[in-house]
């Protein structure tokens, strides 16, 4: 099953192209990799897809609905999630407010609800914290729920954002270099966490990553991009032994010579 | 379809639009009507636009320095104003006193020279005190804290002239050579004016080639650019942003005594409507943007001497010259909702503002 | 470093610095009309305290700055910064009196320099100020030289001497209202006509020292005691806390006289003012500087609708009011939709300019037939509460009391709902919120919406309080003040709102001679907060948990 569907994309900055009439599907449940050399549109595509830029060309389908031109907040309510490559917390609340903001798009209550306490509202927000706290639990972070976010290490920074963005209870999450500056046991949980939420979760992952070990090992399917155009796609095995994809990493071989 | 045209235009847009074009309208049909009646003859229009002129060129003095210290520094120095205000008020005592011993008769230009070099001088001590206490260790503060910095600095040196100099309104002595009127082309136009417009034209032209052109000038810009990449460069950032200041002051100084010549009179409140429609001129022009901010304080200069007459009579509206702060006020508005990337500016995105 | 270059560095170039406070202070005229006001009686005049304390201060810090762990070396930096302080002021004495500055400088006149010199004539008065300056220095040396517990009781036994004589319009008329043999006697005791008395001086430092010593020595029992009360007895004492408050809240107009509780209805105007900016630009993160027009929006409705002057709608206080706030609301929204996708900075602009659009079109002729241009709109009727008049400022007191509860109970209650954390998320992160499924249109509008209905409410309760509104009273300085207030007591935090308005707003009116003053010290007070203390005198609770939080992260990188 499709889930995700992404038809001649295109997105310019003044002169430059930063995608490239991409077309790229995503299946449901599954691990989905986006690799490529610094600067290949990558972000810029994650960007797209949430609504933060608007694509000039193409047309994205999510669940089978267009969701180009939406605000970023009606996309969430769609079911799509995201986490930054540098962290982006709510430094000044607490790892509990932070995860109940995630689960901002299943409340309902507004203005008059909380102040005149309305039956709803209170047991709405009790829930609310419930989930929150289950979430903190599942990301092995409980107990910490008063303390700020600014406050804590950068490993359990990453874990509070991945419990984050679960709280909107997203069907296709978008992780943005998850282990980036992860010493290599770190980065073995991140990917069993990333397994975890894919096969118990039932979650559809959309990955940017870096370190080729996690997007091998993980990955049911991967795409590379390069200056906004995909060059390569297919199982991890295959993208390896492709040429086009290490060309496009380490150079051609005339350009490597005239160095 | 429709549900599609729904889901991507927002209500706030159209709110937007139909402001927009409200007030697009009422100031054709004001104009039209202003003219169709006919209540100012040419010569009422001349005399307007030279004295725009001359108000926007200090305008643009001024909105120089907010340029580029929002180039430098990424944030809007309030208390600029103040510098402005600072030096004229200071270089008042000095004409008292050249004016009471007839010195301001016997060398009026070597007088007014120092005048001016008084007043350039004060501001820039101010500006450059005010980056060094209020804003430097602040640096890498969120947005809001700077801010608030510069709003009690604000005060706090508009309150500190006060208490200095006095509350009054004190009355700049009447220089001989700057009074009366010359005839241009066959038009009557006061000296001051023209005096303002020339001497205000010349800064410019010195500090927008010493931006371009110099060493220090192309490290300023560096600056603004990118700190960090300009301090791998080499270039000491710290001191090319207190440089920024001590420019940004000169002309605010420099400003100043001419608002003070052209308008005759100085108090602690002088720098606050002056300042807050030089960040409007810099705004239109873009903000960040040197030549921008000169044609923006220009533009606003003129729009409000003219608009008034030209939009507001039409509408039938009593006594529209009370109205001209809130003609600036509202350009200001309109300006940052509709463009805030300004007439020439592309350098600040909307999502950056 | 060696010794020579501190000395220089630390003990001259703090006090050079010191010199120019002491200097801008004495030169805008604040020791002089501060010397008519004494801290003790005959001895201590508040102007002198103020340089006293700024002289002192710049040396302790000259030492505290030092480097080098000599005490001698901190102590002579002490003296040094002491003495250079006193030196500007002994400079300005000697050329005010020799040349006439006082064209250009208008404080600098005899009476100030008779205020410093003590009134004594020729080189003496300059000795005495060098003097003192030494003994200043040499005072603030031995405070460096102390432990940690001397010193403490020194400084907060000084400084509670300087508040008590500070306050002391504020306390005598309390000690008289009460007419009991006691306090008369107390009052007697303490204060004379202008300042305290020297012994009790004297003996309100001892009992100061006395008191900290026994809560020093037993404040640990006492905080244990409290936190091993079973749960259910702890939440009663904290219900008889609130009890307590409230009880002292509805009374409290009754002790004050007409002149504090006039001062009391200006600071609750402001707190109820403050309260609603506060969800403006403590929980959203929306700066809006244009906050007063709501202020007026309020305030004419009501003059509108109750006065007969321009209009007889002939409407009473209580029905007007509805109508002023559900107005202010739709202002709110209405100026909220432009601004909405500015930010920061623009954001602060925009509103400003808004605020002043609003007062220069009140204030024209061309509105006047309907708002009453520059003369305003007077003869509005006092508010009639179940047949009852409320026409002394006690009894207003009553209304913005019920006004600030309401706007409490609102802000409390929000914050801790969906729409709070939204307002918050947004103040952290707005680009994140919306990514987090937050609306932000809705969100702004709500945060602009809240804060201008409560600041109309509070522009309608000024209005009937004052009985007329002028386009003068909403001018630019109000939003600043409430600004001020916010941030100098705490951004977002509640009693932080009340601590601001009390000391921004009541302390200038219990001393007359600060208004002068006023915007100079918000001024530098907001800078200095924004330089030392960013968080305000009374941070959100947040920021105890910060702290909590900082120990858990730090046993745990131990761990």
């Amino acid at each position: 099953m499709i889930l995700l569907s992404i038809q001649e994309m295109t997105k310019r900055f003044g002169g430059l192209v930063a995608l490239d009439a991409l077309n790229i599907e995503v299946k449901g449940k599954t691990i989905h990799s986006i690799i490529g050399p610094n600067g290949a549109g990558k972000t810029t595509f994650f960007n797209c897809l949430t609504g933060f830029y608007r694509p000039e060309e193409g047309e994205v389908a999510f669940e089978g609905n267009s969701i180009v031109g939406l605000s970023p907040d009606r996309i969430v309510y769609k079911g799509i999630a995201r986490t930054y490559q540098n962290i982006r917390l709510f430094p000044n609340l607490t790892a509990l407010e932070n995860v109940m903001i995630g689960y901002h798009v299943h409340l309902k209550s507004g203005f008059l609800g909380p102040i005149l306490g309305l039956k709803s509202t209170i047991k709405e927000e009790a829930k609310a914290k419930e989930v929150a706290l289950d979430l903190l639990k599942y990301v092995k972070m409980e107990g910490k729920e008063d303390a700020l976010a600014k406050n804590f290490p950068y490993g359990e920074q990453r874990k509070l954002e991945m419990a984050r963005a679960l709280a909107s209870q997203p069907k296709l999450l978008l992780l943005d270099e998850p282990t980036a500056g992860m010493n290599p046991r770190e980065t073995q949980d991140m990917m069993d966490f990333i397994e975890h939420m894919r096969d118990e979760l039932g979650i559809t992952i959309v990955l940017i990553e870096h370190q080729m070990r996690v997007v091998m090992n993980i990955s049911d399917i991967v795409t590379v991009l390069d200056y906004g155009k995909m060059i390569a796609e297919g199982l991890p095995e295959e993208i390896k032994n492709n040429k086009t994809v290490i060309e496009a990493y380490l150079g051609s071989g005339d350009a490597a010579d005239s160095h | 379809m429709f549900q599609k045209w729904k889901d991507r235009v927002t209500v706030t847009d159209i709110v937007m639009w139909m402001i927009g074009g409200t007030m697009l309208l009422l100031c054709l049909w004001g104009s039209v009507s202003t003219i169709r009646a006919g209540l100012y003859t040419s010569s009422h229009w001349i005399d307007f636009c030279i004295f725009g002129l001359a108000q926007g060129s200090i305008y643009a003095l001024i909105a120089t320095g907010y340029t580029m210290v929002y180039g430098v520094l990424k944030m809007i120095n309030f208390a600029h104003g103040e510098v402005f205000m600072s030096g004229p008020f200071t270089g008042y005592f000095v004409a008292m006193a050249f004016w009471r011993s007839d010195f301001l008769d016997t060398h009026p230009v070597l007088g007014i020279i120092v005048i001016f070099g008084v007043a350039m001088f004060v501001s820039t001590m101010i500006a450059y005190f005010l980056e060094k206490i209020a804003y430097r260790p602040l640096r890498s503060a969120p947005r809001l804290i700077p801010l608030i910095t510069a709003i009690g600095a604000s005060f706090f040196l508009q309150y500190l002239f006060r208490g200095l100099y006095g509350s009054g309104i004190n009355a700049y002595p009447d220089i001989e050579i700057l009074e009366g009127f010359w005839m241009i082309f066959g038009i009557r136009v006061l000296k001051i004016q023209v005096i303002v417009i020339i001497a205000a034209v010349l800064l410019m032209l010195v500090l927008y080639n010493f931006i371009m052109l110099t060493k220090v000038g192309k490290a300023i810009r560096a600056v603004s650019e990118d700190k960090e990449a300009a301090a791998l460069m080499g270039i000491n950032v710290d001191a090319m942003i207190s440089t920024t200041f001590v420019i940004g002051g000169m002309a605010a100084g420099a400003a100043g005594v001419l608002y003070a010549l052209m308008f005759k009179q100085v108090h602690f409140f002088m720098g606050f409507i002056p300042g807050i429609k030089a960040f409007t001129a810099a705004v239109l022009g873009g903000i960040g943007n040197i030549p921008g901010a000169m044609l923006g304080g220009v533009f606003l200069g003129l729009i409000e001497s003219v608009a008034p007459a030209l939009f507001l009579d039409g509408l039938g509206i009593i006594a529209p010259y009370q109205l001209k702060d809130a003609i600036a006020f509202s350009m200001l508005v309109m300006v940052l909702i509709f463009r805030p990337t300004g007439i020439l500016g592309e350098r600040l995105s909307a999502k950056k503002a | 470093m060696t010794k020579a270059q501190s000395l220089w560095n630390h003990g001259v170039k703090i006090g050079a610095i010191g010199g120019v406070s002491v200097l801008i202070i004495a030169l805008v005229g604040m020791i002089e009309s501060f010397g008519k006001r004494d801290i003790i009686s005959g001895i201590l005049p508040m102007g002198i305290a103020m340089a006293l304390i700024i002289c002192i201060l710049v040396a302790y810090i000259a030492a505290n700055k030092t480097p080098i762990c000599e005490k001698s070396v901190k102590f002579a930096n002490a003296v040094i910064s002491g003495f250079v302080t006193s030196g500007f002021l002994a400079l300005l004495v000697a050329i005010g009196r020799s040349f006439n500055i006082r064209d250009m400088f208008v404080g600098a006149s005899p009476a100030l320099y008779k205020a410093l010199t003590a009134g004594i004539a020729g080189a003496g008065g300059i000795f005495l100020i060098l003097a003192v300056g030494l003994i200043c220095g040499i005072f603030a040396g031995i405070l460096i030289i102390l432990n940690d517990l001397p010193r403490k009781l020194i400084i907060n036994a000084l400084a509670t001497i300087f508040v008590l004589g500070l306050l002391q319009e504020l306390i005598i008329p309390i000690f008289k209202s009460w007419d009991f043999g006691v306090t008369n006697y107390l009052g007697k005791l303490f204060y004379t006509q202008n300042g305290l008395t020297i012994f009790g001086t004297v003996l309100a430092a001892v009992i100061y020292c006395i008191i900290s010593l026994l809560w020093k020595a037993n404040q640990d029992t006492i905080k244990t005691t409290y936190k091993d009360l079973p749960k259910g007895t702890r939440k009663k004492v904290k219900t008889f806390g609130f009890f307590v408050l409230a009880v002292f809240l509805i009374v409290l107009p009754q002790f004050l006289g007409l002149f504090l509780s006039e001062v009391l209805t200006i600071v609750g105007l402001y707190i109820l003012l403050g309260l609603g900016l506060n969800i403006v630009v403590g929980y959203a993160g929306l700066l809006d500087l244009g906050y007063v027009a709501f202020f007026a929006i309020g305030s004419y409705v009501v003059a509108i609708l109750t006065s007969p002057e321009i209009f007889s709608f002939g409407f009473n206080f209580w029905q007007a009011l509805p109508i002023a706030v559900i107005l202010g609301i739709t202002a709110g929204v209405m100026l909220g939709i432009p601004v909405l996708k500015m930010r920061g900075d623009y954001l602060a602009i925009a509103t400003l300019g808004f605020g002043e659009i609003i007062r220069i079109l009140v204030l024209s002729d061309f509105l006047k037939p309907w708002l009453g241009g520059a003369q305003g709109i007077g003869a509005i009727p006092n508010p009639n509460f179940m047949g009852f008049q409320m026409v002394k400022p006690q009894h207003i007191y009553y209304l913005i009391l019920a006004g600030c509860m309401l706007v409490v109970f609102i802000s409390i209650r929000l914050k801790n709902s969906r729409l709070g954390r939204a307002w918050m998320a947004m103040r952290e992160d707005e680009d994140v919120a919306q990514a987090m499924g937050i609306n932000l249109v809705a969100t702004k509008l709500f945060a602009f919406a809240t804060g201008a209905g409560f600041s109309a409410l509070s522009g309608a309760i000024f209005a009937s309080k004052i009985g007329s509104v002028y386009p003068h009273s909403f001018n630019l300085f109000i939003s600043i003040n409430v600004v001020c207030l916010i941030i100098i007591g705490g951004i977002g935090s509640l009693p932080g709102v009340v601590v601001g308005a009390a000391v921004l707003m009541g302390l200038p009116e219990l001393l007359r001679e600060f208004a002068e003053y006023r915007m100079f010290v918000y001024g530098a007070a907001l800078v200095a907060m924004m330089l030392l203390r960013p968080e305000g005198l009374w941070p959100e609770a947040r920021h105890k948990i910060e702290l909590h939080g900082d120990d858990e992260t730090q046993t745990q990188t131990a761990a």
